[in-house]
């Protein structure tokens, strides 16, 4: 090779192509991204004798450019070197996208200082290019006197090819896992227990188009609320599922501080706009309250739930109104919806991969739903809605899927609850005592008296049983022949009345209840109140 | 919550938690004084938004009903729904407290 101070010309363009093409086979197939970067440059050095190479990545907004791998030059990615587009040697290769060499070596041609401080004096780069698209930059570099020729840059750009081949399926399989992670993470490992209602979900990553931003959630709230969501992010992969994670966040905070649905979305909407622009969601948060005869669903461009009721009038799709998705444009006016569910019925509530079917109208899919979903217990719905509509097939797109079902109350079935020991969970006993009451026929007094009678009982556990710990607050609420009898337990050490307010509260079980039994033993206090109800019977 | 004061020195607390439990108790007994502060001659309080209230309400009505007698000044209930009659009947404040 003319002008070339070493003796290049030895090994043949062909013998060079066949050592690079070595390094992307199975044998280096269990190197990470990192690994494999530095043992194909090792290896470029080598074939092309030079005494430095280097990977420079686009970074997320395509402004700069950032060593990723250096050999010779290490320092280049232990520094974290920046260099922006279109400034310097590489910045010029990625706004060119075309092969630059350089014969000279000084601040006019280099924005990186650690090349000139080294003493590299010729240096040759190519642009990373993966379909048609800049990804990245790569260059050579040597300390002697040398001028690259056509047939080096060529190789180089061979080589260019492979590492972005290499790098793209390692880098998206990393980036899968990552979101993969994350989807995992922020999904409820365990849905609440609520007495009342039972729950089911399923959350599966899309294959085709990659995961999601897909998410189901269900918290409890103040006073026996609960709050139930289901979202879908616009996109694909890393991004989708990170901004899945702000706006999940955002929206159990606002859930916090507003008990009206369209506002909670109104609020989100807001926070989408402002802090993550050019994103778009489709989100629907219901809250149904204590008593679940009244759920408020607000729709920002989701589809409506299935509701199916007993009866057997089959499932049909909730009359909600919906309002544009999350992240369109500022001051959309947001409405809720008042839903019911009648005890014994279902509310499902999924995302579009579940009913979307490549060259499929997703009329079909929703008369594929509509007729999987029937009146039973939510995991009986879940299992039956996912072996009809996604069955063998692999997910193309995320789905979501959360199933409620409201459970047949009372009918002389004792109310077991198992409640943590915390000043917030009182509001949700009572919430499914009143329920439990209202099942089995009390009415008036007879509900005042026992929700009094059993607060007292459970706030004596809540303050006194336990250390700042916590423990658990059981109660047991059953009907025998017009009495109910209540057993609130628990396994700390109950003290002593003290104080007149404590002794009011031994006051109001004695004359709000016909019979209050405590019984204190090594393990714990157990509180028994009777009272009889005169409407024993009545549904 | 709402408040009035009339020229009499009357102050009307229109209570603004539905549920006074262990949890809420502290709200309520925030509500209560600010409405106080300064001493009226006179308090009413709206329960009409209380559907539920057990002993840690009971205390902070007994507290604020001592506070108000020391001072020489009266309090009453209005609006006082089945739930919290019964409470009050049941710690036998009921000829105690005023209910309007």
């Amino acid at each position: 090779m003319e002008g070339s101070g070493r003796d290049a010309g030895v090994v043949d363009a062909t013998e060079r192509l066949r050592q690079i093409e070595a390094l992307t086979d199975a044998a280096l197939a269990h190197l990470n991204v990192e690994d494999l970067l530095d043992e194909l440059l090792d290896r470029l050095r080598d074939t092309l004798q030079v005494d430095t190479a280097a990977v420079l990545l686009l970074d997320a907004d395509g402004s700069a450019l950032i060593a990723t791998a250096a050999r010779g030059i290490e320092e280049e990615v232990r520094q974290g070197v920046r260099i922006p587009v279109r400034k310097g040697f590489a910045g010029r290769i990625a706004a060119e996208a075309r092969p630059v060499i350089l014969d000279r070596v000084d601040e006019t041609t280099v924005a990186n200082p650690l090349l000139i401080a080294k003493g590299i004096r010729a240096m040759a780069g190519v642009p990373l290019i993966d379909s048609g698209e800049l990804v990245g930059v790569l260059h050579v570099g040597s300390i002697s006197d040398r001028e690259f020729g056509t047939e080096e840059v060529e190789l180089l750009q061979m080589v260019a090819d492979r590492v972005t081949g290499a790098t793209r399926a390692r880098l998206a399989a990393t980036e899968r896992d990552a979101a993969l992670a994350l989807q995992r993470s922020l999904m409820p490992s365990r849905l609440p227990e609520i007495a009342g209602l039972d729950l089911a979900a399923r959350y599966i990553p899309g294959g085709g188009k990659g995961i999601g931003g897909d998410w189901y959630d269900v918290f409890t709230l103040s006073g026996g609320r609960v709050g139930l969501v289901i979202g879908d992010v616009s996109g694909h992969g890393l991004k989708a599922a990170v901004v899945m994670g702000r706006l999940r966040s955002a929206l159990r905070a606002y859930a916090l501080e507003s008990s009206d649905p369209a506002e909670v979305l109104r609020r989100l909407d807001a926070k989408l706009l402002h802090f993550e622009p050019g994103e778009m969601a489709t989100v629907q948060f219901a809250l149904i309250d204590p008593s679940f005869n009244r759920i408020a669903v607000s729709s920002a461009g989701h589809l409506p739930p299935v509701v199916a009721a007993p009866g057997g009038a089959g499932a049909g799709l909730a009359d909600i109104i919906a309002d544009p998705p999350l992240g369109v444009r500022p001051g959309i006016p947001r409405s809720s919806t008042e839903v019911s569910l009648p005890v014994g019925g279902v509310l499902c509530f999924y995302t579009d991969g579940l009913i979307e079917r490549r060259g499929e109208s997703i009329d079909t899919g929703l008369d594929r739903l509509l007729q999987s979903v029937r009146p039973a217990r939510s995991e009986e719905v879940a299992v039956e809605v996912m072996a009809h509509l996604v069955g063998a097939t692999m997910a193309e797109d995320d789905i979501a899927l959360l199933a409620v079902h409201r459970q047949v109350e009372g009918a002389s079935d004792p109310l077991v609850l198992h409640l943590p020991a915390q000043p917030d969970a009182l509001a949700r006993l009572r919430s499914a005592a009143r329920r439990w009451l209202a099942a089995n026929g009390a009415e008036g007094e007879e509900v005042d008296e026992i929700l009094l009678a059993v607060a007292e009982a459970s706030t004596n556990v809540v303050e006194h049983a336990y250390g700042p710990g916590g423990g658990e607050l059981a109660v047991l609420f059953e009907l025998a022949d017009g009495v109910v009898t209540i057993t609130v337990r628990d396994h700390g050490h109950w003290r002593e009345a003290r104080g007149t307010n404590r002794g009011r509260g031994l006051l109001i079980m004695e004359r709000c209840t016909d019979d209050v039994r405590i019984h204190r033993d090594a393990d714990g206090t157990t509180v028994v109140l009777r009272h009889a109800i005169a409407g024993e019977g009545k549904p | 919550m709402q408040e009035g004061t009339s020229a009499e020195g009357t102050v009307v607390l229109v209570v603004s938690i539905a549920e006074v439990d262990q949890a809420t108790a502290g709200q309520f007994e925030a509500e209560i004084t600010a409405a106080i502060t300064p001493p009226p001659r006179r308090l009413v309080i709206d329960m009409a938004a209380v559907t539920f209230l057990d002993s840690s309400g009971i205390r902070v009505l007994v507290h604020t009903y001592q506070a108000m007698t020391d001072a020489g000044a009266t309090m009453s209930l209005r609006n006082v729904s089945g739930i919290v009659r019964r409470v009050i009947e049941a710690v036998g404040l009921d000829g105690v407290i005023d209910i309007v």
